[in-house]
């Protein structure tokens, strides 16, 4: 294991013990698990940078007194007899990656590489991880005081876990199938963005798919989120609503001015259209804003295995499916199936036989205070939604989204805590 | 869709965009710019107000480069330091900045406790309970909110056009001096003049002004708006620095009163023009001294933070960001402590936080020369040949400035 500061600047040696020139810088290629080094540079005679394959190292070696003091390189070739080439623009270097900002995606934060940890792995020599924290930041310094030396440890980032951000490596990193920040959670990703600057954080959501922008975009900080809106071209934002569930999209329109607004919902799909406009019509912190239309609702006549049928069919794209809702010829709810008692049910039973009559709803206005009432007081944790007048079911409210809507503005700021608490249980 | 362009909206977007210009340069009149402003009005009544004009510009062009940098790069001053200039230019800046914002911050605070006695406070009293609010408003507010509260505390600058028209000058002298350019041989005359300059430009305020510029995610596009913010803001500041003059040169200097300090300002003003004028002109003074004393610690803190990759923000909890917050409260409680110690060891102190100053801002103002002529970060934004041409020879006027005013207050002291 050698750390890259400790063969910057070294000589390089050739066979016979000459040296060929100081080690400039390394050139690798982009791996899963790490990253190979093809190559080294070295400054020559004619002050060129040169590279040489790393094929022709033969060893690389330091003072045993010595730690993390300097290396020195020996090739396994005469210095008459090798060829170096030019360095081609666009290849990746090893010093590249110093000192600029990547993520971190297993610890969920941005960090500033001071030193990149090379090993060899498998047979090649690789880079395994980066260097962050003050071992490594002293190291680069060229001092490496008794008290950082004591007590501080290495604190490095394996490579798989490390996504970079700047241009070309960020380009082939993404093509590389490891990790990446797109495959998080969205409130992880959301994380992330707000440590970095605006422009950075443009880059990571624009790597995302639609889905997971959207997503990312709601668990934003609200202050962050009109800098991220801004970077949409307008058919791009249609594309990005009509993707969504319609009480999602809703969430996010409300961004935008109002004459923004109805201009994004004039050139939409119709029928995507209509359903967001619902929404964006009900009251302000009222059932309608915050209810998923995305439920099963069959009709009474239905035998179960009919029904399951159905289900199958027109699968919801929630996850949270918990029950079924019956409803006559107008679309009124009439009862309420669990999804338990559809399952332990003969497959010929008609619904109406089994659902229970006595349903505790809610309608497209009540508060989502009462909401959070009705649902402590029977113990619910999911309510149907129906209209004011004709009582015809509309969406369901959970529990989680209720809770999102009533808890304290402050908690929503102390994702951390949440992040944590998820980390070490998983 | 030409009415769309004029729209409210379009103005709201605009005003938003507004702010870390203005906050600048109303922080960069701080304690030790008003002291310089009515030592200059009282010794030499309006004969300094022409270098206002030119110090405006000067202020515009530094000021500009960096917001520049900010809009165009999406990155903070320490961020290109660090990722173009390695990690040992780096730390060489860090520490200087820490301990020149530190004295910033000192003097920061010995302004507010300097105008205890006028208000009738305990001088212990008024330092520790200002470095307290500091800290909490700090901590506990984000710093959005913050910024429009700084926008607040700016309004209280407003007191000294007040205390200028109070002291009711003659304008038409007024506009003279100020539009037409006299020169003194007095032995103090240049000291001055230099001064006003070296307390115009600053190296805590690239950091901050670029910063806050990022963090307001300004693109390229609407950079022009920006630009506005920061000449905005570059006039507003010499507007107020203007009255302040015009109110101690026609009331002191009529009168053969010569001052030191800013509280010495202040009291001699009562006679002539009233005790609303010292009250108004020593809030302004406090009001001052408390928007530095936000504005400093804190952004030196994420500026630090940012340049050496530690985790910050007041919205993140101690154990994740330790650095920064050990940072931001020691900036604070100790720059508070330091000023309550007697005057005459807090005198060498400063007088080393200026040379430090002095070795910095040359440093800093190279460093933004060189990144802003980088063609890899800036693309098609560089300086162009006339702005680099004006902007050198700026800062070669800085410097020697600065290197005067260091020895004059090393002989001085």
């Amino acid at each position: 294991m050698v750390y890259f500061s400790q063969i910057r600047n070294s000589a390089v040696f050739d066979s016979h013990g000459k040296e060929v020139g100081k080690l400039k810088d390394l050139i690798f290629v982009d791996g899963k698990e790490n990253a190979a080094i093809t190559h080294l540079t070295y400054s020559s005679e004619d002050r060129t940078e040169r590279k040489l394959s790393w094929s022709l190292v033969e060893e690389i070696k330091g003072d045993r007194l010595l730690p993390e003091g300097p290396i020195s390189i020996k090739l396994n070739t005469k210095k008459s007899d090798i060829h170096a080439f030019f360095v081609k623009e666009g290849e990746l270097r090893v010093s590249s990656l110093l000192d600029k900002q990547v993520v971190d995606i297993k610890g969920l934060k941005v960090v500033r590489v001071n030193d990149v940890l090379l090993a060899k792995v498998d047979g090649s020599f690789s880079i395994i991880a980066v260097c962050i924290g003050s071992r490594s930041f002293f190291r680069r310094l060229g001092f490496l005081p008794a008290w950082v030396k004591d007590r501080a440890k290495e604190s490095i980032i394996p490579w798989r876990s490390v996504e970079a951000l700047h241009k070309p490596l960020r380009d082939i990193h993404l093509k590389v199938q490891k990790q990446k920040i797109a495959d998080l959670h969205p409130e992880d990703i959301a994380d992330i963005m707000e440590d970095l600057n605006p422009k950075d954080a443009n880059l990571i959501f624009n790597s995302l798919n639609l889905k997971k922008q959207a997503q990312t975009l709601i668990e934003l900080d609200p202050d962050r989120q009109p800098n991220v809106i801004r970077e949409f071209k307008k058919k791009r934002i249609v594309e990005f609503l009509e993707e969504i569930p319609p009480e999602q999209a809703a969430d996010i329109l409300e961004l935008f001015p109002k004459y923004k607004r109805t201009e994004l919902l004039t050139i939409m799909d119709k029928k995507v259209s209509h359903s967001i406009a619902k929404i964006l019509r009900y009251p302000e912190e009222s059932a309608g804003t915050i209810m998923e239309t995305d439920f099963v609702a069959v009709p009474e006549n239905f035998t179960v295995k009919q029904t399951l049928e159905f289900v199958r069919k027109n699968p919801p794209s929630s996850e949270k499916l918990y029950h079924l809702y019956t409803v006559d010829s107008e679309g009124r709810l009439t009862g309420i199936i669990p999804i338990r008692r559809i399952l332990l049910s003969p497959p010929r039973s008609k619904v109406s036989e089994i659902k229970k009559s006595e349903v505790i709803y809610v309608e497209t206005t009540t508060s989502h205070e009462d909401m959070a009432k009705t649902m402590s007081r029977y113990d619910l944790f999911v309510l149907p939604v129906v209209t004011k007048r004709k009582k015809k079911l509309v969406g369901v409210v959970t529990a989680d989204d209720v809770m999102a809507e009533i808890m304290p503005q402050q908690w929503r700021t102390e994702k951390h805590k949440a992040r944590k608490i998820r980390q070490n249980g998983a | 869709m030409v009415l769309d362009k004029f729209s409210w909206k379009r103005i709201l977007f605009i005003i938003g965009i507004f702010g870390p210009g203005i906050i600048t340069s109303l922080v960069d009149n701080d304690v030790g710019g008003i002291t310089t402003y009515s030592v200059a009005g009282a010794r030499f009544e309006y004969t300094l107000l022409w270098s206002l004009i030119p110090i405006t510009i000067l202020l515009i062009i530094v000021q500009e480069m960096c917001a520049r940098m900010g809009a165009v790069t999406g990155k903070g001053l320490s961020d290109l330091i660090r990722e173009n200039f390695g990690i040992r230019t780096t730390f060489f800046i860090m520490a200087g900045l820490l301990f020149a914002n530190f004295f910033v911050i000192v003097a920061d605070f010995a302004g507010i406790a300097s105008m205890a006695g006028i208000f009738g406070i305990n001088r212990f009293a008024i330092v520790i309970a200002s470095a307290i609010l500091v800290w909490i408003l700090t901590i506990r507010l984000n710093y959005r909110f913050l910024e429009k509260f700084f926008l607040f505390l700016g309004l209280f600058y407003l007191t000294y056009i007040a205390s200028g028209f109070l002291a009711q000058p003659d304008w038409g002298r007024v506009a003279k001096e100020t539009l037409v350019p006299s020169f003194s041989l007095a032995p103090g005359y240049w000291v001055l003049l230099i001064a006003i300059i070296g307390t115009t430009v600053t190296p805590w305020m690239q950091f901050y002004l670029q910063s806050s510029i990022v963090e307001k995610g300004v693109k390229k596009e609407d950079y022009k708006y920006t630009r506005m913010d920061v000449i905005l803001g570059s006039i507003v500041t010499d507007v107020i620095s203007f009255f302040i003059i015009v109110s101690t040169a026609t009331v002191l200097f009529t009168h053969g009163i010569q001052i030191e300090t800013a509280p010495e300002a202040a009291s001699a003003l009562e006679p002539f023009a009233g005790s609303y004028a010292t009250i108004l002109f020593a809030i302004g003074f406090v009001a001052a001294g408390l928007f530095g004393a936000f504005v400093v610690p804190i952004s030196t803190s994420y500026v630090v933070c940012e340049a050496f990759g530690w985790e910050s923000g007041v919205n993140k909890k101690f154990r994740e960001a330790k650095a920064f917050y050990i940072l931001l409260t020691l900036l604070i409680g100790l720059s508070a402590v330091i000023t309550l110690l007697p005057e005459t060891r807090l005198v060498p102190l400063i007088l080393t936080s200026q040379v430090i100053n002095g070795i910095i801002l040359p440093v800093v103002l190279i460093t933004i020369l060189i990144l802003i002529n980088k063609k890899e970060i800036m693309k098609s934004y560089t300086n162009p040949l006339w702005l680099n041409i004006v902007a050198w020879a700026s800062c070669v006027l800085i410097l020697l400035s600065t290197i005067v005013m260091i020895a004059t207050s090393a002989f001085g002291a």
